[in-house]
C-alpha cells in the first residue's frame, strides 16, 4: 500500500484535500452546532432583555401607583379639611341665627310684659280715680250738707284731681 | 543511546498513497477524518443536549468558550460587515483537537503535516486578499500593497510571509513536541515517566495557544487588510 514516505517539507494533494475536509467541516459543524447554539443564545439574550425590561416597567409602574396613592391620599386630606371648615361655618352661622332669634324673642317677650303692666297701671290708675272721686263727692256733701249736682261735681273733681296730679 | 540514534529510529515522514498518480498522506487524512469525526460527534452530543432554558453544564461550557471567540472575533472586525465567527470557532475547535490528537498513543496530529498548515495558512491568505479587495477595491487594494515605493517589495514580502510564518509556526510546535514526546518515551520507563508527563502537559497548553494564536492571527489580517486610513484612502 505504502508507495512512498514524504518527508518534512514535502507538499503532495494532501493540502488540497484538507482544506477541502476542512471546509466541508466548517459547514457541518455550523450546521450541527453553532447555529443552533447561536440561536438558543439569541434567543435567552431576547427573554432576559425582555425580563429586565418588564421588570423595569414594573418599577415604573409600581412608582406611578405610589405617586395617584399618594395625590389621592393628599386629595382626601384636602377634601377632609374643606369639610371641617365648611361645618364649623355652619355651626358658626347657625349660633349667631339661633343667638340673634333669642334675643328677638326676649325682647318681644320684654316689651310684651310692658305693655301688659303699663295697661295694668292705666286700669288702676282709672279705679283709683273712679274711687277717690267718690269719697270726695261722699266727703264734699257731708261737709256742705247737702248734694251738689251730681254731674258739675264730677267734673270739678276730675279737674281738681288733674291739677293735683300736674302739680305731683 | 545518543539522541542522533534515537532520532533516527523515530520516522517523522509520511507514508503516502497514489490515487490516479495524485498523492496523499495517509496518516494525515486518516488523523484529520479522526479529528473531524470526534468534532461532529461533540457537535451531534451537544445539539441533542441544547436547551432553550437553564443550560446543562456540556452547553454552559460550549457557550462560554463560543462566547469568548464570538465576541473576540467580532470586537477586532468591528464595523467591517464581515461575518467570519462560524470560520473562526470551527478553525479553532479543529486546530485545538488536531494539536492534541498526536498526543494520544499511535496517532499523529494532522498539523504535524506540513500540507495541514499550508493549506490552512493559504486560505487564511487567500481571506485575508478577498476581503482587502472586497474592502478597498481592485484599484485600491494594488494602491495599498503597490504603489508605495520603496516599500513595495516588502509589502508583498510582507504579505506572502504570513504565509509561511502562520504554517511554519504552528507546524514546527506540534511536529517538535510530539517528536520530543517521542524521545521521551524511547526512554526506560523509570526514567521517561516524570519528563513524558511533564512534556504532556506543556504540549497541551502548546496546542491550546497555538491553536489560539493561529485564529486570532487570521482575523487579525483580515481586520488589517480591510482597515481602510486616511493614508491609502
Amino acid at each position: 500500500m505504502i508507495l512512498l514516505d514524504a518527508g518534512l517539507l514535502t507538499i503532495n494533494a494532501t493540502l488540497v484535500a484538507q482544506l477541502v475536509i476542512f471546509l466541508v467541516m466548517v459547514a457541518v459543524l455550523w450546521r450541527l452546532a453553532w447555529g443552533p447554539l447561536t440561536s438558543r443564545l439569541a434567543a435567552r439574550q431576547a427573554r432576559i432583555k425582555e425580563g429586565l425590561e418588564a421588570a423595569e416597567q414594573a418599577r415604573r409602574d409600581r412608582e406611578k401607583a405610589e405617586q395617584e396613592y399618594r395625590a389621592r391620599l393628599e386629595e382626601a386630606a384636602r377634601e377632609a379639611r374643606a369639610m371641617v371648615d365648611q361645618a364649623t361655618k355652619m355651626g358658626e352661622t347657625l349660633r349667631q341665627e339661633l343667638q340673634q332669634k333669642a334675643k328677638q324673642q326676649a325682647d318681644q317677650i320684654v316689651a310684651q310684659a310692658r305693655g301688659e303692666i303699663d295697661s295694668e297701671r292705666q286700669k288702676a290708675v282709672q279705679e283709683l280715680r273712679a274711687q277717690v272721686a267718690d269719697l270726695a263727692v261722699q266727703a264734699a256733701a257731708r261737709i256742705i250738707g247737702e248734694n251738689l249736682d251730681a254731674r258739675k261735681h264730677q267734673q270739678l273733681i276730675e279737674k281738681t284731681i288733674e291739677e293735683a296730679e300736674l302739680r305731683a | 543511546m545518543s539522541l542522533l540514534t534515537a532520532w533516527l529510529q523515530i520516522d517523522v515522514t509520511h507514508p503516502t498513497t497514489a490515487v490516479a498518480g495524485i498523492e496523499f498522506n495517509v496518516d494525515t487524512i486518516r488523523n484529520t477524518l479522526i479529528v473531524c469525526a470526534l468534532l461532529i460527534a461533540f457537535a451531534a452530543i451537544l445539539r441533542s443536549q441544547l436547551h432553550p432554558g437553564v443550560p446543562g453544564p456540556l452547553q454552559n461550557a460550549t457557550e462560554a468558550l463560543f462566547e469568548y471567540l464570538r465576541d473576540l472575533t467580532e470586537s477586532t472586525l468591528e464595523g467591517r460587515g464581515i461575518a467570519l465567527v462560524p470560520l473562526a470557532i470551527s478553525l479553532f475547535a479543529f486546530l485545538l483537537i488536531a494539536n492534541l490528537l498526536g498526543l494520544l498513543p499511535g496517532l499523529r496530529s494532522p498539523t504535524n503535516d506540513w500540507n495541514t498548515t499550508l493549506g490552512l495558512a493559504l486560505m487564511s491568505f487567500t481571506l485575508v486578499q478577498f476581503y482587502g479587495i472586497k474592502k478597498r477595491g481592485l484599484g485600491g487594494y494594488f494602491k495599498h500593497l503597490l504603489l508605495q515605493p520603496p516599500f513595495f517589495p516588502l509589502t508583498v514580502i510582507d504579505e506572502l510571509a504570513k504565509i509561511v510564518t502562520l504554517s511554519f509556526r504552528l507546524y514546527f510546535n506540534i511536529f517538535v513536541g510530539e517528536l520530543l514526546l517521542a524521545l521521551i518515551l524511547l526512554l526506560p520507563l523509570w526514567g521517561s515517566l516524570v519528563p513524558g508527563a511533564f512534556w504532556m502537559a506543556i504540549s497541551v497548553f502548546i496546542g491550546l495557544v497555538q491553536a489560539f494564536i493561529f485564529t486570532v492571527l487570521t482575523v487579525s489580517y483580515i481586520a488589517v487588510a480591510t482597515q481602510v486610513d486616511e493614508s491609502h484612502g
